[in-house]
């Protein structure tokens, strides 16, 4: 009796099943990048209203839209594309883009990145956008970083 | 004039040939009686499994259990935990969900909303993964072909998993 095995139940559709675990392509990684940097203007946008309410609330008689310097945007905005890509590959394996095309980083063992490769991804991913290019190219499908790094993305609908 | 037997005389020769016949049945009773044994075991055996065939096919055994045992009685007495505790029923459920694809189902009668675009981006994603693969893998195979035709023919996206 297996009373503390917990029962894991397959939502997968059928049809999708066989494709469960292999590597994915290049329209699937693109469109959840571009999801995700989607993500990233919303996460900027709201530092910056964040930041501009606070300087509200400090002094409101000398209130101006705070301006960004363009610099400060860029290594901000990278800054925050790389804490937000390491978390969520370390976490879940993936990002919101990556949930809603189903996909998952996982390393060369196939298990969801430590802190160290996660950072490194995200740094590279962040700093050399264009290397997803290379999934094109690629018969096993990787991308510039997942040929640096040993890893791959694949379809996984499961959760978690 | 013939000599008469002596009746006494022909009584001791034939007791004395009995026990003859006596001790020589004894003696061989004992050389072999285990095998003796086992023969009169299976003798008896079959005669009983005979007899009991015999008699069980004149009875309903059914019917005789139904009305003289009382199984509301037995059942009582059974440790049903124990019973229940040796049966996998984690495996039991698993293997009904996925028989019968259960997921599928409440998918199609929640009728998510959803769900569904979520799954039709998905599997347009993949479509458009693999078209992409394909049409990828053709020009370069045509290209190779050109340059190289004495080689043999790309592999088309295999998977690494």
């Amino acid at each position: 009796m297996s009373g503390d095995r917990p029962i894991r139940i397959p939502f997968v559709p059928r049809d999708a099943r066989a494709c469960q675990g292999r590597a994915a392509g290049i329209v699937s990684r693109g469109l959840a990048g571009c999801i995700d940097i989607g993500v990233l203007f919303a996460m900027m946008v709201a530092a910056y209203v964040g930041w501009a309410a606070l300087l509200f609330v400090i002094n409101p008689p000398a209130f101006r839209p705070p301006v960004v310097p363009h610099p400060l945007a860029v290594v901000g905005g990278s800054v925050l594309l790389v804490g937000y890509l390491t978390i969520s590959w370390i976490t879940t394996g993936r990002t919101y883009g990556d949930q809603v095309f189903g996909l998952r980083v996982l390393d060369r063992h196939g298990r969801v990145p430590h802190l160290g490769l996660a950072l490194a991804r995200a740094a590279l991913c962040t700093v050399f956008l264009l290397g997803l290019l290379w999934v094109v190219f690629s018969p096993q499908r990787r991308s510039i970083q997942d040929v640096l790094l040993r890893t791959s993305v694949v379809y996984d609908w499961h959760c978690s | 004039m013939p000599a008469r037997p002596d009746p006494i005389l022909n009584a001791t020769t034939v007791a004395v040939v009995f026990v003859g016949f006596g001790v020589r049945a004894l003696v061989e009773l004992r050389r072999h009686r285990r095998r003796i044994a086992a023969e009169l075991s299976e003798l008896v055996c079959a005669m009983v499994r005979g007899a009991v065939a015999a008699v069980l096919d004149q009875l309903d055994l059914t019917d005789l259990v139904v009305e003289r045992v009382d199984l509301d009685r037995i059942v009582g007495q059974l440790d049903l935990d124990a019973i229940v505790g040796r049966v996998d029923f984690v495996d039991i459920v698993r293997r009904a969900v996925i028989d019968i694809d259960l997921p599928e189902i409440i998918r199609e009668s929640t009728a998510s909303t959803v769900s569904d675009t979520v799954r039709d981006v998905r599997m347009r994603g993949i479509a458009a993964d693999e078209s992409v693969s394909t049409w990828i893998h053709r020009v370069l195979r045509s290209g190779r072909d050109t340059a190289m035709p004495a080689t043999g023919p790309v592999p088309v996206a295999p998977d690494e998993r």
